[in-house]
C-alpha cells in the first residue's frame, strides 16, 4: 500500500508524461493539488519510489541553463500503475454510498 | 540566461549535503527555474527562491537512522547547555559580549568589503561594460577628444553602444535662485550601456543627439527631492539651467548607483563648434561590448581604427593608442582595496584572539567541571556525547553572539558610513547589511562556537575517571590542558603584537601626513568656486574685467588679506596637463601640470619664490607671455643651467571651447616651490603657472587669506559677490584647512578603527595572561607552600612566576614582531614616512605588550608570593 503523498507524486508523474521531470512535477502537483508542497518532500519521495521500484529514472540534457546538469525523468513502471490501481480502487470503494454528503464539502 | 550564477554558496552546500546521485538533477533543476525567476522577479526575488529550495532540499534529504534519536539528544544537549549556562551568568554574559563585539566588527567590516570588492557591479551584465581611453604615446591613460570619439562611435563593430560623457560644474535656478550643481554632460547611449531606464518618465534617446536637442536633462532622485521637492510633475517641466531653458524628461531611482554618485543632474552632449576638436582631451568614454565579443577583440578593432587616425593625423596623433578596460576593473581604487583589506584583516585578528579568551575561559571552566563530567561518564555517557555537550555550550553561546553582533555590526556600519566623507566610496557599492552579511555573520557564528569550544570539549572529555572520582588531580589531563593554554596565550600575545605594531605604523604614517600643509596657515586660507557657464563671457576681455572687478571687491572686504584667483586649488589637481616643448631644445619633449593664477596666489598659499620672480600685475594681455615653473620642472628640465630667460612653447588653451589654439611662448621668469596640487603625499607633479590675464579661462576659483578667520568674513563675500554679478552661484565656501581635513578622513578613519582593534587586542591579551598566570599559581599554591616552608622567600617566588609570564610574553612578542615583518609589505602601499619595518614602531609595540602582560602577572605573582605555607599545606 502506498501513501497518499506518494500516491499524488505518481499521479503527477503520469501527468507530466513525457516532460516528468523534477521541477514540472512539483508544478504540475502544486496547480493541481492546489497545496504547498516543499521540493525537499517531492525529491525524496521521488527517491523513495524509485527504490521500491515503482517508479523508473533516465538522465538527459545539460543545458547552459543547468549549469550542464542533466534532467532526470521519471516513469511509472509496472508495479507502480499496479500499486496506483490498487490505491485508487481502495479510494473508490471507500468513497461509494457517500456521494451525498461529500459533494459539497 | 540573464544571470548564469545562481548563488554558488547554496548549490555547493546542496552537492555535499544531498546523495551524491539525486544532487545532479536537483541542483540542475533549481539554476534552470533561478534563470527564469530572476529574468521575470528579480535577481533578489530569485535568490531568495533558490536559497529556501535550498533548505527544503537539505532538510529533506538529512540522514535518517541515528540522527533520527539524535533529534532527541540534540534538544537534550540544548536543554543542559542552557541550564548550565544560566548556572554561571557571568562567564555566560561575558562571552556572549565578546562575541557580539567581535562577529559585530567582524560583519560591519565585511559589509563595507563586500558592497565595494565582491558584489558584481550593480548594473545589467557588467561584465560587458568597458572603459575606453585614448593612450598616449609613454602609454598612460588619457581622456578622449571629441572628433577621436566620434570617429571611435562610428567605425567599430565590437560595442553595441559607446558612450562619452564629462563632468561639469553648473549653475540651475531652482526656485528663483540660482544654485551651483554636478552636472554630467553625457551621450544620448549613456545610460543603455549601463543598461538602466528611469524611475521617472525617461533617460536621452538618440533623437536627443541632435544639436537642439542640448537642451534636456535628467535629474538624480537626490536631485530631484532637493530642488524640486519630489513632485512628479517635473516631467516635461522647462527650467532655466547653464542660463538657457532646458526641459525636465526624467529622474533616475532612488539609491542606485545614479543617486550615489556626484552627479545631479545628467545633460545631453553634443558638440558644439568649439568643441569639435581632436587635439583637445576632455571625454570619458564607456561602452557596451556586444553579445559574445571579449575584451580583447574589442581591443584588436579599436587598434585598427586609432592606427588609421594617428597615420590621418600624425602632427597631433602620433604614436597615440588605445585602451580598452573592464569597468568592473577600475572601479575601485588601490588605496581604497588595500584599507578594506588592512581592516578585514585586522578584525579577523582580533575576533580570533576573542575566541582564543573565550577558549581559555571554558577550559578554565572544565577544570571546574571536571566532576560533573566525570559523573557523567560514570553514569554511561561516552566521549562523543560529553563532547557534543560542551559543543552545544559554546555554539549555543555563538549563536547569541551572532545574532546580537548582527545587531551590533549594523549599527557600527551604519556608524561608519556616516563617519566617511561623501563620494568616497564608488557609485557601484550599495553597503548594506543584507541576506549575503547576515549569511556570512551566521558562518563566522557558528565558526567561532566551533573554534573556541572544540579544544575544551576535547579535554573536558578526557577525564581520569577514578582518580577523579577519589579526589586527587588527574595529573596528565591537567598537564597537556595547562600546556594547551599557555600556547593559547603565546598566540594570544603574537595576535595582539601583530595588531599593534601594523596600528603603529598606519598611526606614525597618518601623523606624519598630518604635518603636511597644503597650504601655509591653512586656517586661514578660504576658497570657493565661481561657475561660469557657457556662454557667461562674450570674450576673453570681458572675463577680464570681470576678474579684475571681483578681485578689487574682495580684497576691500575687511579681514581679507591677500586674494587670488585660479584655476585649481590646491590638492585638487591641475586645471590642464600640457605636453610643451623648449626653444632652442629640438629634443626634448615635456609634459607639465598647468594652470593659470592671478599674480598674488603664491602669496596667498604660502609658496616661496626660489629663483626670479613671481607674477605681477603688468604681465597682462599685449605684453610678453611669461610663465613661472615649479622646483619639479626645473630639476628635471634644468638640472644644470639657469631656466630664467628659456622659453616653453605650450599650446594656447582657448577660453570657453574645448580647443586648443597654436604654440605660445611663454618665457620663464621664476621657479616657485612645489605645491601640493595632486595631494599631500603624492610625489611632486611637475606644473607651470601662467597668467590668469594672458590665458584667461571661464572657470575659476577665489582663495584668500583672512586676518579675521574665515567665518568672519563669508557674509560680505557674499553680498560682494551677489553685487557684481547676481546670477553668480556661489559654491561651498571653505578653507585650505577643511580641504585638508576631507583629503585625509579616510586615513583617519582607518587609523582610528586600527587603534581601536588594537586596544582592545591588548586587553584581551592583558586578560589572557591574567587568566593562565593566576590559574597556574592557584593549581601550584602546594608547591609554592612548600618552598616557602623550606624557606623561600618571597622575592624568589614572585621572580619565579614573573619569569614563566614573561617567558610566554616574551615567546609572544618575538612571534608577533616576526609576523609584523612579514606582513608589513601589506601595509607599505598604505605607509608614507615610515618604513613598513621601522624598528622604533615595532620595538614599541614589543614593549607596550611586555608591560601588559607585566601588569597582568603582577597580581597573581604577588598572591604566589604571600601564600601562607600552612594554609598552602592544608588545602590538599
Amino acid at each position: 500500500m502506498i501513501g497518499e503523498f506518494e500516491l499524488l507524486v505518481l499521479l503527477a508523474v503520469l501527468r507530466t508524461a513525457d516532460d516528468a521531470y523534477g521541477s514540472a512535477i512539483l508544478a504540475e502537483l502544486q496547480s493541481r493539488s492546489g497545496r504547498a508542497v516543499s521540493r525537499g518532500a517531492l525529491y525524496v519521495t521521488l527517491d523513495r519510489l524509485e527504490t521500491k521500484g515503482l517508479l523508473g529514472s533516465r538522465t538527459a540534457g545539460g543545458t547552459p541553463a543547468r549549469g550542464g546538469r542533466p534532467r532526470r525523468y521519471y516513469t511509472v513502471r509496472a508495479p507502480g500503475l499496479k500499486a496506483l490501481r490498487e490505491s485508487l480502487d481502495a479510494l473508490a470503494r471507500m468513497r461509494e454510498g457517500l456521494e451525498l454528503g461529500l459533494k459539497h464539502s | 540566461m540573464t544571470n548564469p550564477h545562481p548563488p554558488r554558496l547554496a548549490a555547493w552546500l546542496l552537492e555535499r549535503l544531498m546523495p551524491s546521485d539525486a544532487a545532479p538533477a536537483a541542483i540542475g533543476d533549481l539554476g534552470e527555474e533561478y534563470g527564469e525567476l530572476s529574468t521575470a522577479a528579480g535577481q533578489t526575488h530569485a535568490r531568495l527562491w533558490y536559497w529556501r529550495q535550498a533548505i527544503s532540499l537539505a532538510w529533506a534529504y538529512r540522514k535518517p537512522g541515528p540522527r533520527q534519536a539524535g533529534g532527541v539528544t540534540m534538544r537534550q544537549d540544548i536543554r543542559y547547555a542552557l541550564r548550565s549556562l544560566a548556572r554561571s551568568p557571568g562567564y555566560t554574559v561575558m562571552a556572549i559580549a565578546v562575541l557580539a563585539l567581535g562577529i559585530g566588527a567582524t560583519s560591519a567590516i565585511f559589509s563595507f568589503v563586500d558592497g565595494v570588492l565582491l558584489k558584481p557591479l550593480p548594473y545589467r551584465e557588467p561584465d560587458r561594460i568597458a572603459a575606453v581611453w585614448e593612450q598616449t604615446p609613454d602609454g598612460f591613460r588619457n581622456y578622449v577628444s571629441a572628433l577621436n570619439f566620434q570617429d571611435w562611435h562610428d567605425q567599430n563593430r565590437v560595442f553595441e553602444n559607446l558612450a562619452a560623457y564629462t563632468n561639469v560644474p553648473a549653475t540651475m535656478m531652482a526656485a528663483g535662485e540660482p544654485v551651483e550643481v554636478n552636472a554630467s554632460r553625457v551621450s544620448p547611449s549613456y545610460f543603455d550601456v549601463f543598461g538602466v531606464t528611469a524611475a521617472l518618465g525617461r533617460t536621452f534617446t538618440p533623437d536627443d543627439g541632435s544639436p537642439d536637442a542640448e537642451g534636456r536633462l535628467v535629474l538624480s532622485h537626490r536631485a530631484w527631492l532637493k530642488y524640486f521637492g519630489g513632485d512628479a510633475s517635473v516631467i516635461g517641466r522647462t527650467i532655466t539651467f547653464d542660463r538657457r531653458p532646458c526641459t525636465i524628461v526624467g529622474v533616475m531611482a532612488a539609491d542606485s548607483p545614479f543617486d550615489r554618485g556626484r552627479t545631479d543632474v545628467w545633460r545631453a552632449l553634443t558638440f558644439g563648434p568649439g568643441e569639435q576638436t581632436r587635439d583637445y582631451h576632455w571625454l570619458r568614454v564607456v561602452a557596451r561590448l556586444k553579445p559574445g565579443v571579449t575584451l580583447e577583440q574589442a581591443q584588436a578593432n579599436m587598434d585598427t581604427i586609432v592606427a588609421a587616425i594617428s597615420r590621418d593625423y600624425p602632427d597631433i596623433k602620433k604614436g597615440w593608442g588605445v585602451r580598452v578596460d573592464r569597468l568592473a576593473d577600475l572601479t575601485v581604487g588601490d588605496n581604497l582595496r588595500q584599507s578594506l583589506r588592512v581592516l578585514l584583516t585586522a578584525v579577523a585578528l582580533l575576533l580570533v584572539l576573542g575566541c582564543a579568551n573565550l577558549a581559555n575561559l571554558a577550559l578554565a571552566r572544565g577544570t571546574a567541571r571536571e566532576r560533573e563530567v566525570v559523573v557523567r561518564a560514570a553514569l554511561g555517557a561516552s566521549r562523543g556525547r560529553i563532547v557534543r555537550q560542551f559543543l552545544a555550550e559554546s555554539v549555543l553561546l555563538s549563536a547569541a553572539g551572532g545574532a546580537l553582533g548582527i545587531a551590533t555590526g549594523y549599527v557600527m556600519m551604519r556608524g561608519l558610513s556616516a563617519l566617511l566623507p561623501p563620494l568616497y566610496l564608488p557609485r557601484e557599492a550599495a553597503v548594506a547589511m543584507d541576506g549575503r552579511v547576515v549569511m556570512f555573520c551566521t558562518i563566522v557564528s557558528v565558526a567561532t562556537g566551533l573554534l573556541f569550544g572544540i579544544a575544551p570539549a576535547f579535554h573536558a572529555s578526557r577525564v581520569d575517571l577514578t582518580g577523579s572520582l577519589r579526589g586527587a588531580r588527574g595529573a596528565t589531563g591537567d598537564r597537556s590542558r595547562a600546556r594547551l593554554r599557555q600556547a593559547l596565550v603565546v598566540g594570544q600575545v603574537a595576535i595582539a603584537c601583530v595588531l599593534l605594531s601594523g596600528t603603529g605604523l598606519l598611526g606614525r604614517s597618518f601623523l606624519a601626513m598630518q604635518r603636511l600643509e597644503a597650504a601655509h596657515d591653512p586656517e586661514r586660507v578660504v576658497t570657493t568656486w565661481l561657475i561660469a557657464p557657457n556662454g557667461r563671457f562674450a570674450s576673453p576681455d570681458e572675463a577680464r574685467a570681470h576678474y579684475r572687478t571681483l578681485l578689487d571687491r574682495v580684497r576691500a572686504i575687511p579681514g581679507v588679506a591677500d586674494g587670488a584667483l585660479t584655476t585649481a586649488l590646491p590638492l585638487q589637481g591641475w586645471s590642464d596637463a600640457m605636453p610643451f616643448t623648449i626653444a632652442g631644445r629640438p629634443g626634448v619633449n615635456g609634459g607639465t601640470g598647468f594652470k593659470q593664477v592671478s599674480p598674488e596666489y603664491f602669496r596667498t598659499v604660502g609658496l616661496p619664490i626660489l629663483r626670479g620672480r613671481g607674477l605681477t600685475d603688468q604681465d597682462r594681455k599685449g605684453t610678453t607671455p611669461v610663465i613661472v615653473i615649479n622646483e619639479t620642472v626645473r630639476a628635471k628640465y634644468f638640472p644644470d643651467r639657469d631656466p630664467i630667460g628659456e622659453r616653453l612653447l605650450i599650446q594656447e588653451i582657448i577660453p570657453g571651447q574645448r580647443a586648443l589654439g597654436p604654440p605660445i611662448a611663454w618665457q620663464i621668469v621664476g621657479v616657485v616651490a612645489d605645491e601640493r596640487a595632486t595631494g599631500l603625499t603624492a610625489q611632486s607633479f611637475g606644473g607651470t603657472y601662467a597668467p590668469l590675464e594672458q590665458a584667461p579661462s571661464y572657470g575659476v576659483a577665489l582663495v584668500f587669506r583672512t586676518t579675521a578667520g574665515a567665518a568672519a568674513v563669508v557674509p560680505a563675500l557674499r553680498a560682494a559677490i551677489k553685487e557684481i554679478d547676481p546670477n553668480q552661484p556661489l559654491g561651498e565656501i571653505r578653507t585650505v584647512g577643511e580641504l585638508t581635513a576631507d583629503f585625509v578622513a579616510p586615513d583617519r578613519l582607518r587609523t582610528s578603527l586600527l587603534t581601536a582593534f588594537a586596544v582592545i587586542a591588548l586587553l584581551l591579551a592583558g586578560v589572557g595572561v591574567y587568566g593562565v598566570i593566576s590559574y597556574s599559581v592557584a593549581q601550584r599554591t602546594r608547591e609554592m607552600g612548600i618552598r616557602a616552608a623550606l624557606g623561600a622567600g618571597r622575592g624568589r617566588l614572585l621572580g619565579q612566576v614573573m619569569g614563566h609570564a614573561g617567558a610566554l610574553a616574551m615567546f609572544g612578542i618575538a612571534l608577533g614582531l616576526g609576523a609584523a615583518l612579514l606582513l608589513g609589505r601589506f601595509l607599505s602601499s598604505l605607509l608614507f614616512g615610515v618604513s613598513p619595518r621601522d624598528a622604533t614602531t615595532l620595538a614599541a609595540a614589543g614593549t607596550v605588550l611586555a608591560i601588559t602582560a607585566a601588569l597582568a602577572a603582577w597580581i597573581p605573582a604577588r598572591r604566589a608570593a604571600r601564600v601562607d605555607p600552612m594554609t598552602a599545606l592544608r588545602t590538599e
